[in-house]
């Protein structure tokens, strides 16, 4: 039985090659889709599960509001470590890291062939840290390799690259040492372990692990600023909920106290709250999105996007199937009857035809398995660590031989039900099965292209935004400024010669340092001031900067003054036009205000002199409002920013490249561009956009593929009625508009029925970001219209073959 | 009204080249009932539809009321068979999905002529053969007989110069095909000149003269009747 089944259904798949076909492509398409998202989506949902007490540890973050403005922070204070041990018994653990900003690396001090590097994964990390994060560790001994000040772990990859395979091979790297340049000049720190580089799917990673017993920094009793990622691991059993609650007494304990303020310690509106929030790790690839995170983190918004498209695609795809698979067995009504007439029972029947469309279904999915075996490790761009993920788990088993099942039974059942159950005489007639304009039929089409039409607005509207994103004004001259990747407190010895020698350049315009560009983080130590006479504390966001500060990133200054060397600046301040308005200052300049920091438990107040208002910009990406912030003098920070004249970029790196050389022969010369710095925050909508202008280019084209075959069928059913139309006088024109205008009907009522889905799905996606572009409703227009021309394309091609064949043919043989 | 001049057709696959028509040399003047005769494949149906403008010949001239419409491209032969030609098949050719009333429209739809003219006509010509009663039926409801009836209705509903029947009987029987032989009669009366195609010796009789087609040729023609003879 099972062989004829088998026989039958080749020969069903054979007979309608074209159909068969059609149908087979469309399936292998959106079974691929599916397959390559359900990767994403394991690859995305298997971050930070590997450590064994995974359930058990959280991360620590701060949620805070203050005067209105949310200054939330991934980060906790220093103490708080310790303290969560001491006085909160659920918690059996805690350590913390934090990240370094580049580091300039080299190895000269136990080899001879000096290599040096600016390391972006330095990261500092208590004593306990391998007790809590099981990364292994491939020499050394977890309990002591971070114990000692000045003592660094580094991944294998970076222990070859310093030391090259065969030292690393012989075990000799641990025991020598790197020169870390930190506080302006290299230090050795000492090797004292090698651990496995951390799987992509971690929420931070490293190259160095740097002990933060070497860090004066790490040690302070300073609550009042959040600088360290805090993880706490809870002994089993232990209620989370719980153990937020006794956090919310250290905030009354040791933050209230420190700041003058009565933070309550629940979110609620119009008061200033403090919250110390417990993140389980496995969670914060998907569901964190605070300032300073250690990686970009991706969200559970991108996952329902992907998963919501590729099924989109499939339903496309499947409507498709049954459509096809209907139209390709009309012709057999004949050959049921016999069947039936010679014995098959309706049983049978169906499932001679579920047989066939499991197969083709079969046929479909091992063609995807082949395709999106190949292609999955593209997706490395849009979800890091695909490329390594383990794939023979029980999910992608069962996740293919589901959809099989599904999308053949499902798609057979129709055809197979409406042949089996029709009457017998009626099948050998092949009368009334299926009526030429048979009503599913055209809710089929309506429905993709209802799903057409969706995508293609979303497509629009995603462009749109990043569009929006990318260009609009952030209020600073974003080209031709270079940033250098080494830190200019790692510059300090020189620094002054280097920086007159560039701007002998008539090329070059300015020349600055701060503590951050637009586009780069590191937020998270608010400055905290007050009026004189006013006892509450106001926080804004603090940038630090030098001379020409202003004019290289592009700042306006709208009163007073900027940085100068005839002033001694060092109790300057100026303000944004929000800081202005978020401390209820009028005319500011010329004025002061305190800035207060706890010292031992004391406030201390420092005034600063206000000498100037700068206008408002995005220093943060466009999910932000804009925060107010001040700008502090301080000359030796993190970033050299140079401001090169626009057409002179080529030639002047060079030029740069050479005093740089002079300056600093010893530390690598790498550098990025300010625009690309910030383009780099829209990365996700980038591949967002990419992915969803694919899947609307694939479900699009997969409607094609049906509507053409749809088309095809419709016409050679209304061939006959064609004929008699031009026997009686239509012209060619005519007979294509009769056939097209069903189409355009059915494209506009999908019109109807997408336009206010796609409008609820894109205002909800909108809700995202600060600054957004419009919802016009030409995004809508257009997506119909282009929905409308790409179905008259596709249909007129067969109304133009039927309408101009000669209508003898036709009625010849009737 | 039809003269055709050396009229040939040729029919290619890729593999045969078959003529259809070879040499033909007709001429039909108006007023005239003609019946064309001949075994299955001599080419009768080809000559009709070339003659009906449906088809191009392959070679020789053809002229319709004088006009030589042998070379015509497809959109001027449609402007020509509009309210000049009507048709009449043996398998009635009716759309299923359009009733009578409908079925019966369809060509004055496609002469633009404005919904109340051609309700007029259609109305007119239902009650003529007949059928009005039947006017919200569908082709599937109605006999062949009256199915017949519908596509003459259909055929004559424009008033046109020449109607073309090809086999209107065959799928008649012999009390019914005798009603639609004599309504074709009744139109050839009122000045409609009628080309048929026919294997029934019977119905020929109805005709002034009868062609006899053979392999693509004209064999032999009889006359059966003078012009202006009243028929019958």
């Amino acid at each position: 039985m099972f062989r004829l089944l088998l026989k039958f259904a080749r020969r069903g798949f054979l007979k309608n090659k074209f159909v068969s076909g059609i149908n087979l492509l469309g399936l292998t398409i959106a079974f691929a889709c599916c397959l390559l998202v359900c990767i994403y989506v394991v690859n995305e949902t298997s971050y930070d599960r590997w450590y064994s007490k995974h359930d058990r540890l959280f991360r620590v973050a701060a949620k805070i509001e203050m005067n209105g403005i949310d200054f939330s922070s991934a980060m906790a204070p220093p103490p708080l470590a310790k303290t969560l041990v001491r006085e909160i018994p659920e918690v059996e653990k805690a350590t913390r890291l934090w990240q370094w900003p580049n580091i300039s690396v080299k190895n000269e001090l136990d080899v001879d062939d000096i290599l040096a590097f600016n390391e972006k994964h330095v990261v500092e990390a208590d004593s306990n840290f391998f007790d809590v994060f099981q990364f292994k560790l491939i020499q050394g001994d977890t309990r002591t390799v971070l114990k000692n000040p000045r003592s660094i772990v580094l991944t294998r990859e970076t222990a070859i690259k310093y030391f090259g395979l065969e030292d690393y091979g012989k075990g000799l790297v641990v025991g020598k040492s790197l020169a870390l340049k930190i506080w302006g000049r290299y230090r050795p720190y000492e090797i004292t372990g090698i651990c496995e580089s951390p799987k992509e799917q971690t929420h931070f990673s490293f190259d160095i692990l740097f002990a933060s017993s070497g860090d004066p920094d790490s040690n302070t009793n300073h609550w009042l600023n959040n600088t360290y990622y805090t993880y706490a691991m809870l002994s089993a059993g232990a209620d989370p909920k719980l153990v937020e609650g006794k956090m919310g007494r250290l905030v009354e304990k040791y933050i209230n106290g420190g700041y003058n303020k009565e933070f309550v310690t629940t979110a609620n509106a119009g008061q200033d709250y403090w919250h110390f929030l417990l993140q389980p790790v496995t969670s914060i690839h998907l569901n964190s999105n605070f300032e300073s995170e250690l990686k970009p983190n991706s969200n559970m918004r991108n996952i329902f996007i992907a998963v919501g498209i590729a099924l989109l695609v499939l339903i496309v795809a499947v409507l498709n199937f049954i459509n096809l698979f209907t139209v390709g067995n009309l012709g057999r009504a004949k050959e049921i009857a016999l069947r039936r007439i010679s014995g098959a029972a309706r049983k049978n029947i169906v499932w001679g035809f579920l047989f066939e469309s499991l197969g083709i279904a079969f046929m479909g999915m091992i063609l995807a398995l082949v395709v999106s075996g190949i292609g999955y490790q593209n997706l490395e761009a849009i979800s890091p660590g695909i490329k390594e993920l383990a794939l023979f788990r029980p999910l992608t088993f069962l996740f293919p031989i589901g959809l099989v099942i599904a999308v053949g039974l499902g798609g057979g059942l129709f055809s197979a039900i409406k042949l089996a159950i029709g009457n017998d005489i009626s099948l050998m007639k092949n009368q009334a099965v299926f009526s030429s304009r048979a009503t599913a039929r055209q809710l089929v089409v309506t429905g993709q292209f209802v799903i057409a039409m969706i995508l293609i607005s979303v497509s629009i509207l995603v462009s749109r935004q990043l569009h929006f994103l990318i260009q609009k004004d952030p209020g600073y001259d974003q080209e031709h400024v270079l940033v250098f990747d080494a830190p200019v407190w790692g510059l300090r010895q020189n620094f002054e010669s280097f920086k007159s020698e560039l701007l002998e350049s008539p090329d070059i315009i300015s020349v600055t340092t701060s503590s951050t560009v637009p586009g780069d983080g590191d937020y998270n130590t608010p400055l905290y001031l007050k009026k004189p006479g006013d006892p509450s504390n106001h926080m804004v966001i603090p940038y630090r900067g030098s001379y020409d500060f202003l004019p290289t990133i592009g700042l306006q200054l709208i009163a007073g003054r900027t940085f100068a060397k005839s002033y001694d600046d060092s109790h300057s301040i100026m303000l944004s036009e929000s800081a202005v308005r978020s401390l209820g200052l009028k005319d500011p300049v010329g004025t002061f205000i305190y800035d207060s920091e706890i010292r031992a438990n004391q406030e201390q107040l420092t005034r600063l002199d206000i000498i100037g208002v700068v206008k408002d910009i995005h220093f943060e990406s466009y999910y932000k409002s804009i925060r107010p912030f001040a700008i502090l003098f301080d000359q030796f920070h993190n970033y050299v920013s140079v401001q090169v004249k626009p057409g002179q970029i080529a030639s002047t790196l060079n030029f740069i490249k050479e005093k740089w050389i002079g300056s600093y022969p010893d530390a690598p010369f790498s550098y990025s561009f300010l625009d690309k710095k910030f383009e780099a925050q829209y990365n996700r909508e980038a591949s967002l956009k990419t992915f969803i202008l694919l899947f609307t280019g694939i479900a699009i084209f997969i409607a094609v593929l049906g509507l053409f075959a749809i088309s095809m069928h419709i016409a050679g059913q209304r061939a006959k009625e064609i004929g008699i139309r031009k026997v009686n006088g239509a012209k060619v024109s005519e007979v294509m508009a009769m056939l097209n205008r069903d189409f355009v009907k059915w494209v506009l009522i999908a019109f109807v029925i997408a336009t206010p889905m796609a409008y609820y799905a894109m205002s909800k996606w909108l809700e995202n970001f600060a600054y957004k572009t419009n919802l016009s409703w030409w995004i809508f227009a257009l997506a119909g219209l282009l929905a409308l021309s790409i179905a008259l394309l596709t249909v007129s091609w067969q109304s133009w073959r039927a309408a101009t064949r000669n209508p003898v043919e036709a009625l010849r043989y009737e | 009204m039809i003269r055709t001049s050396n009229l040939t057709k040729v029919f290619r696959t890729e593999e045969i080249e078959t003529s259809a028509l070879d040499q033909v040399n007709l001429h039909v003047q108006k007023g005239e009932f003609v019946a064309i005769m001949g075994p299955s494949g001599c080419g009768k149906s080809t000559l009709l539809n070339i003659i009906g403008l449906l088809d191009n010949p392959s070679g020789g001239e053809y002229f319709f009321d004088a006009q030589e419409v042998g070379h015509l491209k497809e959109r001027n032969r449609t402007q020509l068979r509009k309210g000049n030609i009507g048709f009449v098949f043996q398998s009635f050719n009716l759309i299923d999905e359009l009733n009578v009333y409908e079925n019966v429209e369809l060509p004055l739809i496609y002469l633009k002529l404005k919904a109340s003219e051609r309700k007029a006509m259609v109305e007119k010509v239902l009650e003529r053969m007949k059928i009005s009663h039947r006017r919200k039926h569908f082709p599937q409801q109605l006999s062949g007989g009256q199915q017949q009836r519908v596509a003459i209705a259909r055929a004559v509903v424009a008033n046109p110069k020449l109607i073309l029947a090809d086999e209107p009987t065959g799928n008649l029987d012999s009390k019914n095909g005798l009603e639609v032989m004599n309504l074709l009669t009744e139109l050839n009366r009122e000045g409609t000149t009628i080309v048929m195609v026919t294997h029934s010796l019977h119905d020929s009789e109805f005709a002034h003269r009868v062609v006899n087609l053979f392999d693509g040729q004209i064999i032999t023609e009889e006359v059966k009747k003078q012009l202006g003879e009243v028929l019958l």
